[in-house]
This record gives structure tokens, sequence and C-alpha cells, in this order.
């Protein structure tokens, strides 16, 4: 999903584990609405969601999140 | 797992609370522009009317409160946490931003308005409290229904 500031991998890394939205708010101690407006690109995550993710995928955040070219 | 019940229950809380807020905007905008409690008419500024004027500006604070509660003093602190998330307290945040504008040119329509129609200055801030208020919960309804609608 690409946002306009920044383009987001988090459903092909959730799917990479086979994860529901729910499975991945309950791994990333958030909540499912998190998940999916940061899936559809309509919220940026901070710093420390970012992380969470991150760490709830078992990836970096650079593989999730990047600026647009 | 206690962490999964947690994540599913503050789910619901917080579409209930959008629920439940939608609700409550409707009925306070209708109040508001149907019945128009607090406006001037042949009983001129009645005891009534005043009254009906303190309610309205409780009301009105009172849902303004709401989306800040922290999703309700019922529950647990990390299910308040949850429903309060990073995403809702951004769209508390455009929501009461969208607010100020909306009270902004609300007060400046109010302060012209005089040239076409006379009104009291309670009829005024009623006008910008009600368009200001109504506004707010608005936005954030919707952006809390976008934020739970499923991609």
């Amino acid at each position: 999903m690409t946002h306009s500031r920044l383009k987001n991998r988090l459903r092909e890394e959730r799917a990479r584990l086979d994860l529901t939205q729910a499975d991945l708010a309950v791994k990333a101690e958030v909540s499912r609405k998190t998940i999916n407006t940061v899936e559809n690109g309509v919220f940026i995550p901070s710093t420390d969601l970012a992380l969470k993710l991150a760490r709830a995928l078992g990836t970096t955040v650079e593989s999730i999140f990047q600026l647009p070219d | 797992m206690e962490t999964n019940r947690m994540v599913e229950k503050a789910d619901v809380m917080s579409r209930r609370r959008a629920v439940l807020l939608l609700v409550a905007v409707v009925v306070f905008l209708g109040v508001q522009l149907l019945i128009r409690p607090i406006h001037s008419g042949p009983g001129g500024e009645s005891p009534q009317r005043l009254l009906n004027g303190w309610a309205i500006n409780v009301i009105a604070l009172m849902l303004l409160l709401v989306i800040r509660l922290q999703g309700g003093l019922l529950n647990r602190r990390e299910i308040r946490n949850l429903i309060n998330d990073d995403v809702s307290r951004e769209h508390h945040r455009e929501a009461i931003n969208g607010g100020f504008w909306v009270a902004m040119i609300g007060a400046m329509t109010v302060f012209f308005l005089p040239a076409f129609k006379s009104y009291t200055a309670r009829e005024g801030s009623y006008l910008i409290v009600t368009a200001a208020v109504g506004f707010s919960l608005l936005k954030f309804c919707y952006l809390e229904f976008r934020a739970h609608r499923d991609s």
C-alpha cells in the first residue's frame, strides 16, 4: 500500500506469516483498528508503533516501511 | 489468551463507542436544529430558556469529553489504552481541529449576521457551539467507522 508520504508492506509481511489482522494486533499489543488503518495507508505509524509491528513480525522497520522514491 | 481477549474486547468497545456517539450527536443536532430550545420567541428570555441553554452547554461538553474518555472508566487500563490508541487519538485531534475551524467560520458568520437578522448573543453562541460540536463529533465518528471498516 502506498501512502503519499510512506510506502508500506505490512499486509505482505503479515501474509508471509499467515496472520490475520487480529493475530498481528494481539502480537503487537495494539488494536486491530490500528493494523487496518496502517495497512490501508490511512494512518502513518509513530516510531514506537512501527517498532512494535516490526518486532511482532520478526523483521525490521525498514523492511515494512519505506519512503517513496 | 488474555491479550487476545483484550484486543477483541477493545475492538468491540471501540466500534460501540462510535455507534453510540453517532446516535448521541444525531439526537443532539436534532434537538438543536429542530426544537431550538433557547431561541427567542414570544416568551423572550424566560427562565426555562436560560435553563435549556445551560443544559445544552453541559450536554455539548459531555459529548466532547466522551471522545476523550479512554474507552470508559469501567474497563481495565490495558483495554482503555487499546480503545484510545494512536489511531483514536489522531482521530480526536483531527475532529477537534475541524471543530475549531467550524467555530471560527461560525463566529465570523455570526459577526456579519446582524446585517440581515437580529438575534441575541446567546443565540449566536448557540449556533457556534452547535456547529462546532456537531462537526467535531460527526468527523470523529466518520474516522472511527472508516478505521474499523475491513479492507
